[in-house]
């Protein structure tokens, strides 16, 4: 191999990518070529230099961030779904879905009779002794009031039929 | 019979330690997800910000590659290495910041800036045996950037890849999306360039 050769192949050569054959073409070479040598030896240093870039650090908390950026991505049906997933497939989330239901149901229909029993007393309370006895007595005006229509027909029916007995 | 080494060949993958997180991660596993963004998010962010030369922007970069790894869970199927295609996804977010802001300055900004104002640009080298080497000054630095920066982009990521990540050529190339012979001739002449710019600076 000769020196433009193993110029080519220098860089390859610090990579170890080149065959096993070649890359021992190369280093028998260099082994006795100085301008080769001094050739690989400047690539080295640059190629070396570039490490001396050093790593920077994210800034801390990257983690939490991405997460919170991930939620902020989804939209807001997702992000619910996703809250209520560990819980909707927790074991005890049945039985307490249907202890709290009927909670809710039998608390719903108690407060209604209960504001039906307040209602009806605000309206009591708010009658005169008169109005009382009328309500008490309701069944027993709406009969007086037919049977006193019952005379009247009665009456009318004679006054209609007056002629007939008029004989 | 398929020949193994044909490059048609679907390649097993499942032998990747970071492949089977991902697989994990798919059957809802968050904690394999996490593992996976605890060891390569400083890795994306350091390729970001070597490539793009903002702090920000690699922060940027670096969380949204991983929102898009994690949205592809779903449809997730390994056709390389996980480290491959990450940093297929973190090269096309650096492209595409590139190609929006055409005109930004390439700064490493940030970099020579503390909470206190400026600090000297003196950085440890922790790869240097000598005492006296342990420190890079600010010239060097400066001359590193302006050296990244003047690489065509193919050759800029190459380098990047290779020297920082240590990515193999055929990983490089599946990166670029180009050849293995491809991706030797870029090192090659990366390589050149940085070997003129570079032997100026002092030992």
């Amino acid at each position: 191999m000769d020196c433009q050769q193993t110029k080519q192949r220098i860089p390859e050569w610090m990579d170890s990518a080149l065959s096993a054959e070649e890359a021992a073409a190369v280093g028998q070479h260099l082994a006795r070529c100085s301008e080769c040598r001094t050739e690989f030896k400047t690539y080295a240093k640059a190629w070396n230099t570039l490490k001396a870039w050093p790593e920077a650090e994210p800034d801390p908390g990257y983690v939490s961030r991405f997460w919170t950026r991930l939620s902020l991505e989804k939209p807001w049906y997702e992000r619910l779904l996703e809250n209520l997933r560990p819980v909707v497939t927790d074991k005890w989330f049945a039985p307490a879905f249907v202890t709290v239901a009927m909670v809710i149901l039998v608390g719903s229909m108690t407060l209604y009779n209960t504001s039906t029993v307040v209602k009806t007393e605000s309206v009591i309370s708010s009658l005169s002794a008169d109005d009382i006895e009328f309500v008490e007595n309701i069944e027993l005006a709406e009969n007086l009031d037919v049977i006193q229509n019952i005379d009247l027909l009665e009456d009318l029916d004679v006054i209609e039929n007056l002629d007939e007995f008029n004989v | 019979m398929a020949n193994p080494n044909s490059p048609d060949t679907p390649k097993d993958y499942s032998s990747d330690p970071d492949v089977l997180l991902m697989l994990e991660a798919q059957k809802g596993n968050t904690a394999s997800f996490e593992a996976l963004l605890r060891k390569y998010f400083s890795r994306i962010f350091n390729f970001a910000y070597r490539y793009l030369g903002s702090r920000e922007s690699a922060e940027d970069i670096a969380q949204e590659t991983f929102i898009r790894v994690h949205r592809s869970l779903a449809s997730y199927s390994p056709q390389s290495k996980f480290q491959t295609w990450l940093y297929v996804i973190a090269r096309n977010l650096c492209l595409n910041e590139l190609r929006n802001n055409k005109n930004r300055a390439y700064s490493l900004d940030g970099m020579l800036e503390t909470e206190d104002g400026e600090m000297p640009a003196q950085f440890a080298d922790h790869n240097a045996a000598d005492p006296a080497n342990e420190l890079v000054n600010k010239e060097t630095l400066a001359k590193l950037i302006e050296v990244i920066e003047s690489l065509p982009e193919n050759q800029r990521t190459a380098v990047l890849l290779q020297r920082f990540d240590g990515l193999s050529y055929d990983e490089i190339a599946k990166v670029l999306g180009c050849s293995l012979q491809a991706v030797k001739s870029l090192l090659n002449r990366a390589k050149e360039s940085l070997k003129d710019k570079l032997s100026s600076l002092p030992e």
